[in-house]
């Protein structure tokens, strides 16, 4: 489980502020992530594995403290971060190298490490690009190259900052069978940044930041039907949404669909 | 005409990577101020070939011409204004004004046609004259890449291109590009824009080119191509969101028309169907 325990995080200036925030992230959920530009999510994001230490407040990985030089450790090792553009987290020259990277940090003997390399550059069909070096990959090859490079970490914990942004629906759909592969067992959780709200929909639960407090917090369903709220947050709500409760304001019948 | 493509075909190139070939036989014209936008999967050439619109890329074998009139390559870039995913990634100056100063500059313009043509281009995306003088890094996100769509339009471009231009944005602030991009459009310019978004292709897009493994595989209206639902599956392509939401009230036997491309155009269907009212198109 990862405990968000009041944390709060000020920068100088007005923007990306994060006041009194606590929530928890069970094994087994699905949880996506909405708000604003500048509402605090890429900064949530980043105390969560400790790329930012709150101001105040704590963050606990399986129980162990953010803080302390054990739980960083181990939310490195536990928790997989995929940021919205691939190119920030590329580090290697061949796409091999990349996906090695974080196996190699951890000291993985060789011949495991070039095992689960095959495995990773076969399951996210990049074994023909091997040898070829990132920056010549498509934005969906390289945004597939950062989910091998996570996943061959064996990671308990997703967190993905608006990671389909930049992807087409096709490689959209294969983030989200990829997630649902690795949900499978409920052994996992992720939590996803996403300013889609059909990706909300494919959630268990959503949550809503907005000034840096988490606004709403419940199933997506629920959390988008409140449409003026949702107006005043700053979200788009599914167009189907929308328009079923148009129609039941004009006193149309909505079909079952 | 604005571009004529014939035949054009790319291949990537590298000492250390074998040849991709990333276009092949694609061949269009697209006229002035059309609003075109460029679909397909993540690969497929969209944005090898948008590079080849300002002369960032030149073909490797057939051609690109740039009309009305012959325009040298070296004058592309003040033709055609080329935003990759994230423009505000450029942004550099010390301040909003001289960031979007930094092109017109360098076309030599006298600094009071440069501070005019800055006024302008801040004025058109809408970034308030107390933004002006601000580091663009204090800015919010929808606000840099406003600042830096006006950097752009500070060269007084005859087309714009654009790569995902809502991406990675919140509802207020795609919806204030959405509004710069229709605006240039109807005030004459020509626009090109890459997206994944089929709600924003649809809101916005009047002409759909599907690219597929570097081929050209369809190019029509958007009602043709939303209507193709076979390509689209094949594409891994769906309708915007508001027409699946019509087409399922349709199976279930509502007799509406799914043909729509923005919420706001649903609604005014679904007030047809059942309130019986016409309403004048917008």
């Amino acid at each position: 489980m990862i405990e968000v325990r009041d944390i709060s995080v000020s920068y100088p200036g007005p923007v990306g502020v994060l006041r009194d925030v606590s929530f928890r992230i069970r094994k087994g959920e699905r949880i996506a992530l909405m708000g604003c530009n500048g509402s605090g999510k890429t900064t949530l994001i980043r105390c969560l594995n400790g790329l930012v230490m709150p101001g105040s407040g704590d963050v606990l990985i399986d129980g162990r403290s953010i803080r302390s030089v054990s739980g960083s450790l181990h939310a490195r090792n536990r928790i997989g971060m995929v940021f919205q553009e691939p190119d920030d987290q590329m580090v290697a020259v061949t796409v091999e190298r990349e996906i090695a990277f974080g196996l190699e940090n951890i000291g993985l003997p060789r011949p495991q490490m070039l095992d689960r390399v095959d495995e990773a550059l076969n399951r996210f069909r990049l074994a023909p690009y091997r040898g070829v070096s990132p920056h010549l990959l498509s934005g969906g090859e390289r945004q597939r190259l950062a989910l091998a490079a996570v996943w061959v970490m064996h990671p308990d914990y997703y967190i993905l900052d608006e990671p389909t942004s930049l992807l087409d629906p096709e490689t959209k759909a294969d983030v989200f069978g990829f997630l649902d592969e690795e949900m499978e067992g409920g052994n996992r959780a992720f939590l996803m940044a996403t300013q889609y709200p059909e990706e909300a929909l494919r959630c268990g639960r959503l949550m809503v930041l907005f000034g840096g407090r988490i606004a709403a917090d419940g199933p997506p369903g629920e959390v988008f039907s409140d449409t003026d709220a949702m107006a005043g947050f700053g979200i788009r709500v599914p167009a189907g949404m929308e328009l079923s409760r148009f129609m039941k304001e004009q006193g149309f019948a909505v079909p079952t669909l | 005409m604005q571009f004529r493509l014939s035949e054009l075909g790319f291949e990537y190139r590298t000492s250390f990577s074998p040849a991709r070939c990333a276009l092949s036989g694609i061949s269009f014209d697209i006229q002035e101020g059309e609003m075109v936008a460029i679909v397909g999967a993540s690969g497929s050439g969209k944005t090898t070939l948008i590079q080849h619109l300002n002369g960032l890329l030149e073909p490797s074998s057939g051609s690109i011409a740039f009309g009305p009139g012959k325009v040298e390559a070296k004058d592309l870039f003040r033709k055609v204004g080329l935003a990759f995913q994230f423009p505000e990634n450029q942004l550099f100056e010390k301040n909003v004004f001289e960031d979007v100063a930094y092109g017109p500059r360098n076309l030599r313009l006298p600094e009071e046609d440069v501070a005019e043509a800055v006024r302008r281009a801040l004025s058109r995306v809408g970034l308030s004259e107390d933004l002006w003088r601000r580091s663009p890094f204090q800015l919010s996100e929808g606000e840099k890449r406003r600042a830096a769509i006006a950097g752009i339009l500070a060269m007084q471009p005859e087309v714009l291109v654009m790569d995902e231009p809502t991406s990675g944005l919140d509802r207020d602030g795609s919806d204030r590009i959405e509004a710069i991009l229709r605006d240039f459009n109807e005030s004459g310019g020509t626009v090109v824009f890459v997206s994944h978004d089929m709600d924003l292709v649809g809101r916005l897009g009047r002409r759909i080119l599907l690219l597929s493994s570097g081929r050209l595989l369809f190019d029509g209206t958007r009602e043709a191509f939303f209507s193709r639902t076979a390509l689209l599956r094949q594409s891994g392509l769906e309708t915007p969101s508001c027409m699946r939401f019509m087409t399922s009230l349709k199976m279930k036997g509502l007799p509406v028309n799914d043909q729509v491309f923005s919420v706001e155009e649903a609604k005014r269907e679904l007030m047809r169907v059942f309130r019986g009212e016409v309403q004048a198109e917008t």
